[in-house]
């Protein structure tokens, strides 16, 4: 029998650093370095990601085929950032000294890095990012054919590209070029908005709907979008090449505004700000797939970039009917960079045979039954076994109400998303529980708005969709006559972020979600990340325990176990302050 | 081996200071990395810019680079 080609994917030095492991094309195991350092975003080189890749898939590194990193280093260093440093002159002194001392003392070394870092001899391989992050959405998409479409803040030069997929060949034929970026339009706003650059656009997001699009001649202004959806940013407005901040005074004096500052109060002026920028990337987006279809013909579209993970664009790309199939990278961002670039070299390099559709995200670590049980003993933290058919029954009696549950089970979810394994549940009937998980379990902002989670069958009866949507990265509106049953789920505008399950995906999941209908009627519950805020989402059974013990949270599932609040050690409940402020706030 | 104390000492002291002379010494060739050799260069690019005077562009794509024969073995 021939000797498996194992392709480790590496992304790391920016941020959201990740693993991936590929055996003969196929996905072993995914991870982000972050739910093993319990560093939001951690962006080192992800050692432990790397290691319980290896270990999962019972190898050592002399067994790996190939490493590839998903970003040319010396490309970006001396094409890019030189060309830029030359351009801004003689602004940016402070951040020529940070990027030459960044890139001096690591990021040009980063082939020497992965090879002391692994101990590894091998073939290293680099990939451009957006070719990696193409390649992230096209080769798992499970479509023959397909037109490509990466959006994100910056590559090497690239920022947003336009490519075409067919069998195993994808190329990549038309770019935007740094500085111009949507995403990087998007972390602007989202800084002058007071929230955290690549980490809360999402917030962003979110706070879009309580708004109205009072200021788009102000977007206009900052973006010349052409009919064909490529767009130039006007660099006046922008302080990101130059300086330590994403934007400065020309876009406050553009708004009437100063930049908020981060918990700071927010107004209705933000919310309108938010709205008419998500308006904008709307129009953007739309324009940019309408192009893409016109330049490379299909009736299938990928998406992939940070840009990707923005549902509610994504949602008017499939109601504008351009395309009969859409495949959005679940890892869209960086760390969807690590499979894209291990997949990219599997099928340009080894000429391997085109990679199966990805059916599901479920590819991190597992703790099985009788370790968390031997973790619990070993805290003494009184918990019940039971088997699976009590487990379901119980926990979605427990559902019902006011009870909010975490919910571990089985494989760690891949990308920015919690979809089952690794969850915070409730009821999405109780208008209550909305509030309740925003402010008592997650500690986060009262505006952030919940997802649910559908039985895929079901989809159509609540929601204004179709078709499956097993990543979340599809908003539609809830159905009128539904809004009034499903409050905690239903956003501000009457939309949700919708996450259907299929018993394919993930059995466990779904027969909760059933359990649960079968008792109530209604096959919808919250869904929302295992973590508080500033925090990623929990790894290990240890990182579950401490999350359960220092929040609200009424009941945790770990395997077939349950804890219940009421029966913890009173002494282990009194460090929530401490616990809360191991995290940054995101 | 190992070094008695003071010798210890010595080397962790010899590694503070040098740590810090790279700190500064650093910080002075590159600015003069950036004010000089950059200088000038963006100096004479910039003096292009004003007298080539490129019309409105169409569109803002371009054409990607062609990836070069064994592209993916090079971090360029």
């Amino acid at each position: 029998m021939a000797k498996p080609i194992f392709i480790l994917g590496v992304s790391c030095y920016y941020h959201d650093s990740a693993a991936v492991l590929l055996k003969d094309g196929e996905v072993v195991f995914a991870a982000q370095e972050e739910r093993f350092t319990r560093k939001k975003h951690d962006e080192n080189f992800p050692r432990k990601a790397i290691t319980a890749a290896l270990t999962f898939a019972g190898i050592a590194t002399e067994d790996l085929s190939a490493v590839v990193f998903y970003e040319k280093p010396l490309l970006k260093f001396f094409d890019r950032i030189i060309t830029c440093a030359i351009d801004m002159w003689p602004r940016g002194l402070k951040m020529f000294h940070r990027a030459m001392h960044e890139w001096l003392q690591k990021k040009l070394w980063i082939p020497q890095l992965i090879r002391k870092e692994l101990q590894y001899r091998g073939p290293l391989f680099f990939t451009r990012h957006h070719e990696a992050h193409a390649a992230s959405a096209y080769y798992p998409s499970g479509f023959s054919d397909a037109t490509v479409v990466t959006v994100d803040g910056v590559g090497e030069w690239s920022t947003a590209t336009v490519g075409m997929g067919r069998g195993t060949d994808l190329a990549l034929k038309k770019e935007i070029r740094y500085p111009h970026s949507l995403g990087l339009l998007y972390s602007a706003l989202t800084y002058y908005l007071g929230f955290k650059v690549n980490s809360a656009e999402y917030k962003v997001m979110g706070l879009a709907p309580y708004g109205e699009p009072k200021y788009m001649k102000q977007m206009w202004k900052l973006i010349d979008l052409k009919e064909d959806g490529s767009f130039s940013l006007n660099r006046r407005y922008f302080t990101y090449e130059y300086g330590d901040r994403m934007s400065g005074r020309a876009i406050e004096e553009l708004f009437g505004q100063p930049t908020r500052e981060q918990e700071g109060p927010l107004t209705q002026f933000h919310k309108d700000v938010a709205r008419s920028l998500q308006e904008a990337t709307n129009e953007v987006m739309l324009r940019i797939v309408r192009h893409a279809k016109e330049f490379c013909p299909s009736d299938n579209l990928c998406l992939a970039g940070g840009v990707a993970l923005n549902c509610v664009a994504n949602g008017l790309i499939l109601r504008s009917g351009l395309y009969k199939q859409i495949f959005i990278q679940p890892a869209a961002g960086d760390a969807g960079g690590a499979l894209g670039a291990a997949l990219f070299v599997w099928h340009k390099h080894f000429e391997g045979k085109r990679s199966a559709k990805m059916e599901h995200v479920f590819l991190g670590t597992e703790y099985g039954n009788e370790a968390i049980a031997a973790f619990l003993r070993k805290r003494n933290l009184p918990f019940e076994t039971m088997d699976d058919a009590t487990l379901l029954e119980r926990v979605s009696g427990l559902l019902e109400g006011e009870n909010v549950i975490g919910w571990f089970q089985g494989r760690m979810e891949f990308g920015p998303r919690a979809l089952g394994n690794r969850s915070i549940i409730a009821d999405a009937r109780n208008q209550e529980n909305w509030k309740k998980v925003n402010l008592k379990i997650k500690f986060r902002e009262s505006f952030r708005p919940f997802a649910p989670t559908v039985l895929e069958e079901r989809v159509g009866e609540y929601f204004d969709l179709d078709r499956e949507s097993p990543y979340m990265l599809l908003v539609a509106d809830v159905k009128m006559e539904k809004r009034t049953e499903i409050p905690a789920v239903t956003h501000v505008d009457g939309s949700a972020r919708i996450q259907t399950i299929s018993r394919t995906q993930n059995a466990r999941y779904y027969d909760l979600i059933q359990a649960f209908a079968g008792r109530t009627g209604c096959p919808v519950i919250i869904n929302t990340s295992f973590n508080v805020r500033g925090e990623p989402i929990v790894e290990s059974p240890e990182d579950a325990v401490n999350c359960f013990l220092n929040t609200h949270m009424d009941y945790l599932v770990l395997g077939n176990h349950l804890l219940t609040k009421t029966k913890m050690p009173e002494a282990l409940l009194r460090e929530r302050e401490e616990y809360l402020r191991k995290f940054q706030l995101d | 081996m190992k070094l008695p104390r003071p010798f210890i000492w010595l080397w962790e002291g010899w590694k503070y200071v040098s740590r810090m002379i790279g700190v500064v010494m650093s910080f002075i060739v590159l600015t003069i990395l950036w004010a000089i050799i950059f200088g000038f260069y963006a100096l004479i690019m910039k003096c292009v810019k004003l007298v080539k005077h490129a019309p409105a562009p169409v569109t803002y794509w371009h054409e990607t680079d062609p990836d070069y024969p064994q592209s993916l073995s090079h971090g360029f």
